[in-house]
């Protein structure tokens, strides 16, 4: 895994995940930060925090993201979701447009 | 009864959430401003999206977006004025260049702010009967610069003079004539074809 196909997610409190880009910008939100042109300090570090988003929710988030990527390839599995995690993961979902 | 006790535990919560947001709105509407005048500077580097998106989205789910989109508008326009006075300043030869040049800015401006408002324009503008970001940047532009009194006939004039020139044989600088061109179709072709089109096939027939 090459540093430029990556990308790390730095939850709130402070765990880092190191993921494929392909993967994280399942996300618009992501996809616009790491793409958006002028130089924002995402784009520039290759790192992302997000202060309001827990360690097991962005875990959560992060296999789902490559659970998507494997969907969309054809290996169809189901995904499972804590019914504990609904509602928070909820809320990430709709703030990372996904 | 305990069950009670738990929900209004939870909304109490919840409103001590909102009143808190609502004493820092003033407090976050600052710090987009402040980053809306930034992409307008190129001075980005400073600034981390994640923040700048999240206070907006912050806005928005807070039922702000009425501010933040007016605020918007206020900041945008008056960059666009900010422009149109260079523009407007530049004398013969560099009058094309200024245009060319400031809309450009304008455009990736534009574009990144829509980057950094997409939620408001996906989630609040659609209920409204507002404008989104990036058609609201081109009207700016249209009635900022391009409809000043002064504007429209001095940029036909200088295309023409231009159009002339090679005609007669002299080189001229066409990749900024191009993207001239380019602006007025991103306008919208009717724009292109008041604006241009008719006046240019007009003086060719002539000539």
């Amino acid at each position: 895994m090459k540093k430029e196909d990556t990308v790390k997610l730095i939850s709130a409190e402070g765990f880092e995940f190191v993921i494929h880009k392909d993967a994280a910008m399942v996300s618009q939100t992501i996809r616009n930060m790491l793409t958006s042109p002028g130089g924002f300090a995402e784009t520039e570090h290759g790192e992302v925090t997000f202060p309001e988003i827990s360690t097991t929710i962005l875990e959560k988030i992060c296999k789902y993201f490559y659970w998507n990527l494997q969907f969309a390839s054809g290996k169809q599995t189901e995904f499972h979701i804590e019914p504990e995690l609904v509602l928070e993961l909820m809320m990430a979902a709709n703030y990372l447009h996904t | 009864m305990s069950g009670q006790k738990k929900r209004s535990f939870l909304n109490e919560a919840f409103k001590h959430q909102v009143v808190f947001f609502q004493e820092c709105v003033e407090k976050t509407w600052k710090i987009l401003e402040h980053a809306i005048h930034e992409i307008y500077n190129h001075n980005l580097s400073s600034f981390s999206f994640e923040e700048v998106y999240r206070h907006a989205y912050n806005m928005v789910v807070h039922n702000f977006g009425e501010k933040l989109y007016s605020g918007l508008l206020t900041t945008m326009t008056y960059h666009v004025k900010e422009m149109f006075k260079l523009i407007e300043a530049a004398q013969g030869e560099l009058f094309l260049e200024e245009l060319n040049r400031n809309w450009a800015e304008h455009n990736k401006a534009v574009q990144m702010i829509r980057d950094i408002l997409v939620y408001m324009d996906r989630n609040f503008i659609p209920s409204t009967p507002k404008t989104p970001v990036r058609e609201f940047g081109l009207n700016l532009w249209m009635d900022v610069v391009i409809d000043a009194s002064k504007t429209r006939s001095r940029l036909l004039d200088t295309l023409l003079e231009l159009v002339h020139r090679e005609m007669s044989g002299e080189v001229i600088n066409r990749g900024l004539m191009r993207n001239i061109i380019k602006m007025l179709m991103d306008l919208g072709f009717t724009v292109y074809q008041d604006d241009f089109e008719k006046h240019f096939l007009k003086v060719s027939a002539d000539f």
